[in-house]
Protein backbone atom coordinates (compact mmCIF):
# COMPACT_ATOMS: atom_id res chain seq x y z
CA UNK A 1 0.00 0.00 0.00
CA UNK A 2 1.40 3.34 -1.09
CA UNK A 3 1.87 6.18 1.50
CA UNK A 4 -1.20 7.57 -0.88
CA UNK A 5 -3.17 4.93 0.36
CA UNK A 6 -2.20 5.19 3.77
CA UNK A 7 -3.05 8.70 4.31
CA UNK A 8 -4.55 10.80 0.83
CA UNK A 9 -5.20 13.86 3.13
CA UNK A 10 -2.12 14.46 4.93
CA UNK A 11 -0.01 13.28 1.88
CA UNK A 12 -1.73 15.92 -0.43
CA UNK A 13 -1.01 18.44 1.59
CA UNK A 14 2.93 17.80 2.24
CA UNK A 15 4.73 21.17 1.33
CA UNK A 16 7.56 19.49 -1.14
CA UNK A 17 10.51 20.64 0.48
CA UNK A 18 12.63 21.55 -1.97
CA UNK A 19 10.50 24.40 -3.49
CA UNK A 20 12.73 27.54 -3.83
CA UNK A 21 10.40 29.65 -1.75
CA UNK A 22 11.25 32.47 1.26
CA UNK A 23 10.74 31.43 4.40
CA UNK A 24 8.11 33.81 5.03
CA UNK A 25 6.02 33.20 1.93
CA UNK A 26 6.78 29.43 2.72
CA UNK A 27 5.35 29.42 6.03
CA UNK A 28 2.48 30.97 4.81
CA UNK A 29 1.50 28.61 2.62
CA UNK A 30 2.07 25.82 4.73
CA UNK A 31 -0.05 27.53 7.35
CA UNK A 32 -2.67 27.85 4.59
CA UNK A 33 -2.27 24.18 3.33
CA UNK A 34 -2.29 23.13 7.10
CA UNK A 35 -5.74 24.83 7.38
CA UNK A 36 -7.14 22.93 4.16
CA UNK A 37 -5.95 19.89 5.54
CA UNK A 38 -7.11 20.23 9.04
CA UNK A 39 -10.27 22.47 8.38
CA UNK A 40 -12.11 21.18 5.25
CA UNK A 41 -10.52 18.32 4.17
CA UNK A 42 -11.59 16.26 6.92
CA UNK A 43 -15.77 17.45 7.03
CA UNK A 44 -17.86 15.11 7.14
CA UNK A 45 -20.65 14.15 4.90
CA UNK A 46 -23.81 16.94 5.78
CA UNK A 47 -21.54 19.17 7.05
CA UNK A 48 -23.46 22.11 6.57
CA UNK A 49 -26.48 20.39 7.75
CA UNK A 50 -28.11 20.46 4.18
CA UNK A 51 -27.09 17.31 2.51
CA UNK A 52 -23.93 18.82 1.50
CA UNK A 53 -20.85 16.31 0.49
CA UNK A 54 -17.15 15.41 1.71
CA UNK A 55 -14.37 16.98 -0.06
CA UNK A 56 -13.48 15.04 -3.38
CA UNK A 57 -9.81 13.83 -3.29
CA UNK A 58 -9.26 15.15 -6.88
CA UNK A 59 -9.97 18.72 -5.84
CA UNK A 60 -7.69 18.78 -2.49
CA UNK A 61 -5.14 17.33 -4.61
CA UNK A 62 -5.34 20.41 -7.51
CA UNK A 63 -5.92 23.31 -4.45
CA UNK A 64 -2.04 22.01 -3.78
CA UNK A 65 -1.19 22.21 -7.08
CA UNK A 66 -2.67 25.77 -7.45
CA UNK A 67 -1.25 26.88 -3.95
CA UNK A 68 2.29 25.60 -4.62
CA UNK A 69 2.22 26.82 -8.24
CA UNK A 70 1.28 30.55 -7.54
CA UNK A 71 4.32 32.79 -6.76
CA UNK A 72 4.82 33.07 -3.32
CA UNK A 73 3.33 36.74 -3.03
CA UNK A 74 -0.06 35.32 -4.54
CA UNK A 75 -0.20 32.08 -2.77
CA UNK A 76 0.54 33.99 0.68
CA UNK A 77 -1.85 37.00 0.13
CA UNK A 78 -4.63 34.70 0.33
CA UNK A 79 -6.43 34.31 3.65
CA UNK A 80 -7.74 31.33 5.55
CA UNK A 81 -11.13 32.98 5.99
CA UNK A 82 -11.57 33.21 1.74
CA UNK A 83 -11.40 29.75 1.28
CA UNK A 84 -14.65 28.00 1.51
CA UNK A 85 -15.47 24.12 1.01
CA UNK A 86 -18.91 23.99 -0.78
CA UNK A 87 -21.44 21.65 -0.58
CA UNK A 88 -20.97 19.86 -4.00
CA UNK A 89 -17.13 19.19 -2.78
CA UNK A 90 -15.78 21.78 -4.52
CA UNK A 91 -13.44 24.43 -3.07
CA UNK A 92 -13.54 28.54 -3.65
CA UNK A 93 -11.13 31.06 -2.70
CA UNK A 94 -11.29 34.87 -3.09
CA UNK A 95 -8.94 37.41 -3.56
CA UNK A 96 -9.70 40.73 -2.66
CA UNK A 97 -9.46 44.52 -2.43
CA UNK A 98 -11.66 47.68 -2.41
CA UNK A 99 -12.28 47.45 -5.41
CA UNK A 100 -11.27 44.69 -7.20
CA UNK A 101 -11.97 40.62 -6.83
CA UNK A 102 -10.65 37.31 -8.40
CA UNK A 103 -13.22 34.66 -7.20
CA UNK A 104 -12.03 31.28 -8.19
CA UNK A 105 -13.56 27.40 -7.61
CA UNK A 106 -11.42 24.74 -7.64
CA UNK A 107 -13.46 21.35 -8.96
CA UNK A 108 -12.15 17.78 -10.16
CA UNK A 109 -11.55 18.23 -13.51
CA UNK A 110 -11.37 21.92 -14.18
CA UNK A 111 -11.89 25.43 -12.39
CA UNK A 112 -13.87 28.41 -12.66
CA UNK A 113 -13.46 32.18 -12.11
CA UNK A 114 -14.53 35.44 -12.32
CA UNK A 115 -11.73 38.86 -12.47
CA UNK A 116 -14.54 42.19 -10.86
CA UNK A 117 -13.76 45.72 -10.68
CA UNK A 118 -15.96 47.57 -8.58
CA UNK A 119 -18.52 45.27 -8.95
CA UNK A 120 -18.81 44.52 -12.47
CA UNK A 121 -17.29 41.40 -14.19
CA UNK A 122 -14.36 42.01 -16.33
CA UNK A 123 -13.34 38.52 -17.35
CA UNK A 124 -14.21 35.52 -16.70
CA UNK A 125 -12.96 31.41 -17.15
CA UNK A 126 -15.53 28.54 -17.00
CA UNK A 127 -13.08 26.16 -18.26
CA UNK A 128 -9.47 26.73 -16.75
CA UNK A 129 -7.17 24.31 -16.37
CA UNK A 130 -4.90 24.49 -13.34
CA UNK A 131 -2.27 22.25 -15.49
CA UNK A 132 -2.07 24.49 -18.40
CA UNK A 133 0.61 26.37 -18.71
CA UNK A 134 -0.92 28.98 -20.77
CA UNK A 135 -4.28 29.37 -18.67
CA UNK A 136 -2.40 29.65 -15.24
CA UNK A 137 -0.10 31.98 -16.74
CA UNK A 138 -3.58 34.18 -17.68
CA UNK A 139 -4.83 33.47 -14.11
CA UNK A 140 -1.31 34.72 -12.61
CA UNK A 141 -2.21 37.58 -14.78
CA UNK A 142 -5.28 38.17 -13.76
CA UNK A 143 -4.37 37.73 -9.76
CA UNK A 144 -1.98 40.36 -10.18
CA UNK A 145 -4.25 43.10 -11.58
CA UNK A 146 -5.85 43.11 -8.56
CA UNK B 1 -61.70 25.62 9.19
CA UNK B 2 -59.45 27.01 6.44
CA UNK B 3 -56.31 25.12 6.55
CA UNK B 4 -53.12 27.61 7.36
CA UNK B 5 -51.44 26.55 3.94
CA UNK B 6 -54.87 27.71 2.40
CA UNK B 7 -54.03 31.35 3.94
CA UNK B 8 -50.93 31.28 2.50
CA UNK B 9 -50.36 32.83 -1.22
CA UNK B 10 -48.86 30.89 -3.33
CA UNK B 11 -46.73 33.75 -4.90
CA UNK B 12 -44.16 35.93 -3.28
CA UNK B 13 -45.02 39.41 -2.46
CA UNK B 14 -42.69 42.17 -3.23
CA UNK B 15 -42.00 43.26 0.32
CA UNK B 16 -41.15 39.45 1.62
CA UNK B 17 -38.41 38.00 3.61
CA UNK B 18 -36.71 34.98 3.52
CA UNK B 19 -35.29 33.16 6.53
CA UNK B 20 -32.74 30.65 5.83
CA UNK B 21 -30.94 28.39 8.86
CA UNK B 22 -27.25 28.39 9.55
CA UNK B 23 -25.94 25.34 10.49
CA UNK B 24 -21.95 25.46 10.05
CA UNK B 25 -19.35 27.94 10.75
CA UNK B 26 -18.07 27.90 7.09
CA UNK B 27 -21.51 30.00 6.06
CA UNK B 28 -20.45 32.94 8.21
CA UNK B 29 -17.98 35.57 7.40
CA UNK B 30 -15.56 35.85 10.06
CA UNK B 31 -14.66 39.18 8.92
CA UNK B 32 -17.90 40.83 9.44
CA UNK B 33 -20.24 38.00 11.21
CA UNK B 34 -23.00 40.16 10.70
CA UNK B 35 -23.07 38.39 6.99
CA UNK B 36 -22.44 35.24 5.31
CA UNK B 37 -19.98 33.48 2.74
CA UNK B 38 -20.89 32.59 -0.53
CA UNK B 39 -21.73 28.72 -0.01
CA UNK B 40 -24.55 29.64 2.56
CA UNK B 41 -26.56 29.81 -0.40
CA UNK B 42 -25.27 26.64 -2.71
CA UNK B 43 -27.20 23.86 -3.11
CA UNK B 44 -25.65 20.30 -2.51
CA UNK B 45 -25.32 18.11 -5.44
CA UNK B 46 -28.04 16.90 -7.95
CA UNK B 47 -30.02 19.58 -7.13
CA UNK B 48 -30.48 23.85 -8.12
CA UNK B 49 -32.22 24.77 -4.83
CA UNK B 50 -31.71 25.68 -0.94
CA UNK B 51 -34.53 26.01 1.36
CA UNK B 52 -35.65 28.95 3.16
CA UNK B 53 -38.98 30.03 5.27
CA UNK B 54 -40.97 33.06 4.48
CA UNK B 55 -40.67 35.80 7.66
CA UNK B 56 -44.17 36.99 6.90
CA UNK B 57 -46.02 33.54 7.48
CA UNK B 58 -43.26 31.84 10.27
CA UNK B 59 -41.75 33.40 13.64
CA UNK B 60 -38.01 33.40 14.81
CA UNK B 61 -39.32 31.23 17.44
CA UNK B 62 -40.58 28.82 14.99
CA UNK B 63 -37.52 28.69 12.67
CA UNK B 64 -35.27 27.85 15.28
CA UNK B 65 -37.42 25.02 16.92
CA UNK B 66 -37.16 24.06 13.28
CA UNK B 67 -33.59 24.38 13.49
CA UNK B 68 -32.85 23.04 16.65
CA UNK B 69 -34.53 19.62 15.91
CA UNK B 70 -32.78 19.01 12.87
CA UNK B 71 -29.42 19.34 15.45
CA UNK B 72 -27.66 16.10 15.02
CA UNK B 73 -23.67 14.88 15.66
CA UNK B 74 -23.39 16.60 12.37
CA UNK B 75 -25.51 19.38 12.51
CA UNK B 76 -25.62 22.35 15.06
CA UNK B 77 -27.91 25.36 14.87
CA UNK B 78 -26.07 28.16 14.60
CA UNK B 79 -28.28 31.41 13.91
CA UNK B 80 -30.92 32.46 11.06
CA UNK B 81 -30.05 34.74 8.18
CA UNK B 82 -32.23 36.78 6.52
CA UNK B 83 -32.61 38.42 2.77
CA UNK B 84 -35.38 40.50 0.74
CA UNK B 85 -37.39 38.65 -1.69
CA UNK B 86 -36.01 41.58 -4.09
CA UNK B 87 -32.35 41.55 -3.03
CA UNK B 88 -32.95 37.84 -4.40
CA UNK B 89 -34.25 39.10 -7.59
CA UNK B 90 -31.54 42.01 -7.88
CA UNK B 91 -28.93 39.35 -7.40
CA UNK B 92 -30.10 37.08 -10.35
CA UNK B 93 -31.36 34.29 -8.67
CA UNK B 94 -35.19 33.72 -8.38
CA UNK B 95 -37.43 32.24 -5.23
CA UNK B 96 -40.98 30.65 -5.16
CA UNK B 97 -42.75 29.00 -2.56
CA UNK B 98 -42.62 25.64 -1.70
CA UNK B 99 -45.55 25.08 0.90
CA UNK B 100 -44.95 21.91 2.75
CA UNK B 101 -47.28 19.66 5.05
CA UNK B 102 -45.39 20.13 7.44
CA UNK B 103 -44.29 24.09 6.74
CA UNK B 104 -46.72 25.87 4.50
CA UNK B 105 -43.63 28.80 5.07
CA UNK B 106 -41.29 27.07 3.25
CA UNK B 107 -39.47 28.51 -0.32
CA UNK B 108 -36.75 27.67 -2.46
CA UNK B 109 -34.59 29.99 -3.49
CA UNK B 110 -33.04 28.66 -7.10
CA UNK B 111 -30.80 28.91 -9.58
CA UNK B 112 -31.57 26.96 -12.48
CA UNK B 113 -28.02 25.07 -12.39
CA UNK B 114 -27.72 21.82 -10.95
CA UNK B 115 -23.79 20.62 -10.34
CA UNK B 116 -22.62 17.39 -9.38
CA UNK B 117 -19.73 16.56 -6.96
CA UNK B 118 -17.06 18.04 -8.28
CA UNK B 119 -17.90 20.00 -10.55
CA UNK B 120 -17.28 23.97 -9.79
CA UNK B 121 -19.86 26.55 -10.20
CA UNK B 122 -19.97 28.42 -13.69
CA UNK B 123 -18.43 32.02 -12.39
CA UNK B 124 -21.24 33.87 -13.20
CA UNK B 125 -23.57 31.40 -10.49
CA UNK B 126 -20.67 32.14 -8.33
CA UNK B 127 -21.12 35.60 -8.74
CA UNK B 128 -25.07 35.46 -8.08
CA UNK B 129 -24.13 33.57 -4.70
CA UNK B 130 -21.36 36.92 -3.82
CA UNK B 131 -24.55 39.00 -3.84
CA UNK B 132 -26.69 37.18 -2.05
CA UNK B 133 -23.92 36.56 0.64
CA UNK B 134 -23.87 40.09 0.61
CA UNK B 135 -26.87 41.48 0.79
CA UNK B 136 -28.35 38.77 3.15
CA UNK B 137 -28.12 39.15 7.29
CA UNK B 138 -26.26 36.62 9.74
CA UNK B 139 -28.60 36.87 13.35
CA UNK B 140 -26.45 34.82 15.55
CA UNK B 141 -28.57 32.66 18.38
CA UNK B 142 -27.01 33.96 21.70
CA UNK B 143 -28.44 31.36 23.53
CA UNK B 144 -28.45 27.81 21.99
CA UNK B 145 -29.99 26.07 24.73
CA UNK B 146 -32.69 28.23 24.83
CA UNK B 147 -35.82 26.75 22.32
CA UNK B 148 -37.02 30.64 22.12
CA UNK B 149 -35.22 33.06 19.54
CA UNK B 150 -33.27 35.47 22.24
CA UNK B 151 -31.54 37.17 19.55
CA UNK B 152 -31.86 40.09 17.62
CA UNK B 153 -35.00 40.55 15.60
CA UNK B 154 -34.75 38.83 12.43
CA UNK B 155 -37.10 41.43 10.61
CA UNK B 156 -34.76 44.26 11.17
CA UNK B 157 -33.14 43.72 7.66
Amino acid sequence: MTALQINPVLDAFDVAPEEPISSNSRAKKQAILRFIQQEIAVLKQNWDGYGASPIEQKVLLNVRFLINKLPDLLSSSLEKDTILPNPNGTISMEWANKDNELFLEIGNDYSTYYLKNKGKIKKINNHFIITNDSEFQQFVKNLNSI
Amino acid sequence: MTPLSDLIPDILGEDEKLVRTIFSPFHIDKKNPTKLTPSAFRPPSGIDEVSVNRLSYITANACKRHGKSMNSDFKTFFGLSTIRYTDVLASHAFARASKLEENPAHADIYFGVILQKGEPAPAEMNSVLKELATKARYFPDPNKESLEWLGDDINDC
